[in-house]
């Protein structure tokens, strides 16, 4: 799990994407435990009422749920939800900016299709 | 309960200086008394200079109360009032643990050579060349603790005086009080034909109750309860605004 | 049950007016950062805390209780300064079992144990400690004191990169434990600006920002792009400050931001706590 607090978007935020991206890529599977409100506050230094806004988010959105007296488990089916959700944002984050800054750059949109074609040739 | 717990921590930061002096006093005390019986055996040794002794060191006490302990106190949360007042109990503490550990001393010595305390020396017009009796044990710890208790607060104020003094009042009194008592004094004393060290003597003698033949330590410890109260109440308004220093 | 009110203080050293006519809160059990440039007033305002300096105006309360000259009070708070407050030839584990007497919840073996990850040797004498153990010595006494309320002058004075992220781990573990109100005051905002929950900055002895640091940094943001087109979009706006570099230009502008209104070629960033200090406290 890597969190980039250079980052734009607020410290939670990038908390709850940061353990999103460590759930999709399976370092949490499912039904697992995860770390401790606590240990993310120390290991990041990040106060801890931040790691709970970004944990809680992940609650609210049922990536994770918390069994009480034990701690926060990844809940069933989470990676699917978070892919289905990640496909969503693709579009916004990702396509968006780069045809903007394909247009600042006149590239035209065959050569991004062809660029892209070379991407998935790699 | 702060006070007590503040007494505590400036008694136990005062005990290692107390050994240390007992220490060389009881070490020189016997060497002295040993060469003493080499040299000039059976001739008696007057060393009455245990109090003389204490009283230097127990003003040095008071002059040492102060700055470490105050910071310490600002560290620790503890107010200046509480300061002041533990300070003082320390202070009495130790005058009062001298007085016995000075008495049991005396008693030994006055056992093996020709030893009179500090006390029966004053007030010998009470109890003449007496040794030592009950009342006059008594009236010499109670005495003792009271003057050795004033000395203390007077190294206290003065300590106190020099923190809350600027640098230019600090030197100004450290070299118009030598100067006063060198050269001011003496010069007084011509003017007005010896007047001047006089009224000081007369001052003295009659607190300390041995003016005009008079022998009465409780006179003394009168005016030494007095002395307390008076310099206490100056030392306390110097505590009262004292603030920390950069 | 550890809630401070500064009211009103001002304090003057003859004729300068370090501090003038502050008033805010400390809410409980959250961890403030106090900033300011060197000089600003934040020394003296933990002093008068603390009641280690007399305010010229004004009171502290804690509780509801003014802090002058009461035990009570002054024993809820634990404060590290920057100076060594034990001269005499104390040693570092002298300290530790006589904070233990004076602060009933000192946790002695916490601290024997927070001094072996730091290296503290505790049979040196305080006084002979260097600048970065003297600050160990100092943090170890704030972190095992277990007062309600701990106030930090600089912590991490003469730390190196190591101890410096040990302190920081070691805090958060501590505060997640046993939440109380910290007061960290300091020059090094990068390094909290994570771990604070609010800010308070003083300029020149007045009170500028008291406010939780997610306020503060969605309460603005930063521009970039060519000078001539920024400075048509800063217009009728409230800027706190301008970097220039060649012809690119980058604005610190507080407001909200309607994203619309913003040209293609103009780059939106979020403030960050560092260079909204600097903008503000320049003079």
């Amino acid at each position: 799990m890597l969190v980039n607090f250079e980052d734009e978007k607020p410290i939670y935020v990038q908390l709850s994407e940061g353990i999103e991206d460590a759930i999709i890529s399976g370092a949490f599977p499912e039904e697992t435990q995860i770390p401790s409100t606590t240990e993310i506050s120390i290991n990041y230094k990040i106060n801890p009422a931040t790691a709970l806004k970004g944990i809680n988010l992940l609650v609210d959105n049922e990536v994770i749920y918390k069994k009480r007296g034990v701690g926060m488990f990844v809940s069933s089916g989470a990676v699917e939800k978070l892919v289905e959700k990640r496909q969503v944002a693709f579009f916004e984050n990702f396509i968006k900016n780069m045809v903007d800054e394909a247009k600042k750059l006149n590239i035209s949109k065959t050569d991004i299709v062809k660029m892209i074609e070379r991407g998935y040739g790699e | 309960m702060r006070i007590l717990t503040s007494t505590k921590y400036q008694f136990s930061r005062a005990r290692k200086s107390l050994i240390i002096f007992y220490g060389i006093l009881i070490g020189v005390s016997i060497a002295i008394s040993i060469l003493n019986n080499a040299f000039s055996p059976g001739e008696a040794g007057s060393s009455n200079s245990i109090e003389m002794s204490s009283v230097i060191f127990i003003f040095v006490t008071g002059l040492n109360s102060f700055k470490s302990e105050f910071n310490f106190a600002l560290a620790n949360g503890v107010s200046r009032k509480t300061l002041f007042i533990s300070s003082l109990l320390n202070l009495f503490s130790i005058a009062t643990l001298m007085t016995f550990i000075d008495l049991i001393i005396g008693m030994i010595f006055s056992k093996i050579s020709e030893y009179n305390s500090l006390f029966i020396g004053i007030y010998s017009g009470r109890y003449g060349t007496l040794k030592y009796t009950a009342e006059n044990v008594l009236e010499g710890i109670l005495w003792s603790v009271v003057i050795y208790t004033v000395v203390a607060v007077i190294g206290y104020l003065i300590t106190t005086l020099y923190y809350r003094l600027n640098k230019g009042l600090k030197l100004t009194i450290s070299i118009g009080v030598p100067v006063f008592v060198t050269i001011g004094i003496p010069y007084l004393d011509v003017v007005t034909k010896g007047k001047v060290s006089y009224n000081i003597y007369l001052f003295f003698a009659k607190a300390l109750g041995i003016y005009n033949g008079a022998s009465n330590p409780y006179m003394a410890v009168l005016s030494g309860l007095c002395a307390i109260a008076i310099i206490g109440g100056f030392t306390y308004l110097l505590i009262r605004r004292a603030t920390i220093k950069e | 049950m550890s809630k401070i009110i500064v009211k009103d203080l001002s304090k003057n050293f003859g004729k300068v007016n370090a501090l003038k006519n502050v008033s805010f809160e400390f809410e409980e059990n959250k961890i403030y950062g106090l900033l300011g440039r060197n000089g600003a007033g934040k020394s003296t305002l933990l002093n008068i805390m603390t009641n280690k300096l007399f305010p010229t105006n004004g009171e502290v309360y804690v509780d509801g209780e003014n802090v002058c000259e009461n035990d009570k009070v002054l024993s809820k708070i634990y404060c590290m300064m920057e100076k060594n407050l034990y001269l005499d030839g104390i040693k570092v584990k002298e300290v530790f079992k006589w904070s233990k007497v004076f602060y009933p919840d000192f946790d002695v073996e916490y601290s024997l144990t927070l001094a072996d990850k730091f290296g503290l040797k505790i049979n040196k004498k305080v006084k002979e400690l260097s600048t970065g153990y003297s600050s160990i010595f100092k943090i170890i006494i704030a972190l095992s004191c277990n007062a309600p309320i701990i106030l930090l002058d600089e912590p991490v004075l003469g730390l190196d990169a190591n101890h410096r992220d040990l302190f920081y781990k070691e805090l958060i573990a501590n505060y997640s434990e046993r939440p109380r109100t910290i007061v960290i005051s300091t020059h090094l905002i990068e390094e909290v600006a994570d771990i604070i929950e609010k800010v308070i900055i003083i300029k020149d002895g007045e009170l500028i920002m008291n406010d939780s640091i997610e306020n503060v940094l969605s309460r603005g943001y930063a521009i970039s792009g060519v000078a001539s087109k920024i400075d048509e979009f800063i217009e009728n706006k409230q800027v706190i400050g301008v970097d220039t570099l060649g012809g690119l230009k980058t604005a610190y502008v507080v407001g909200s931001l309607d994203k619309s209104t913003v040209p293609n070629d103009l780059e939106i960033s979020k403030l960050d706590l560092q260079k909204l200090f600097i903008q503000l406290t320049n003079a």
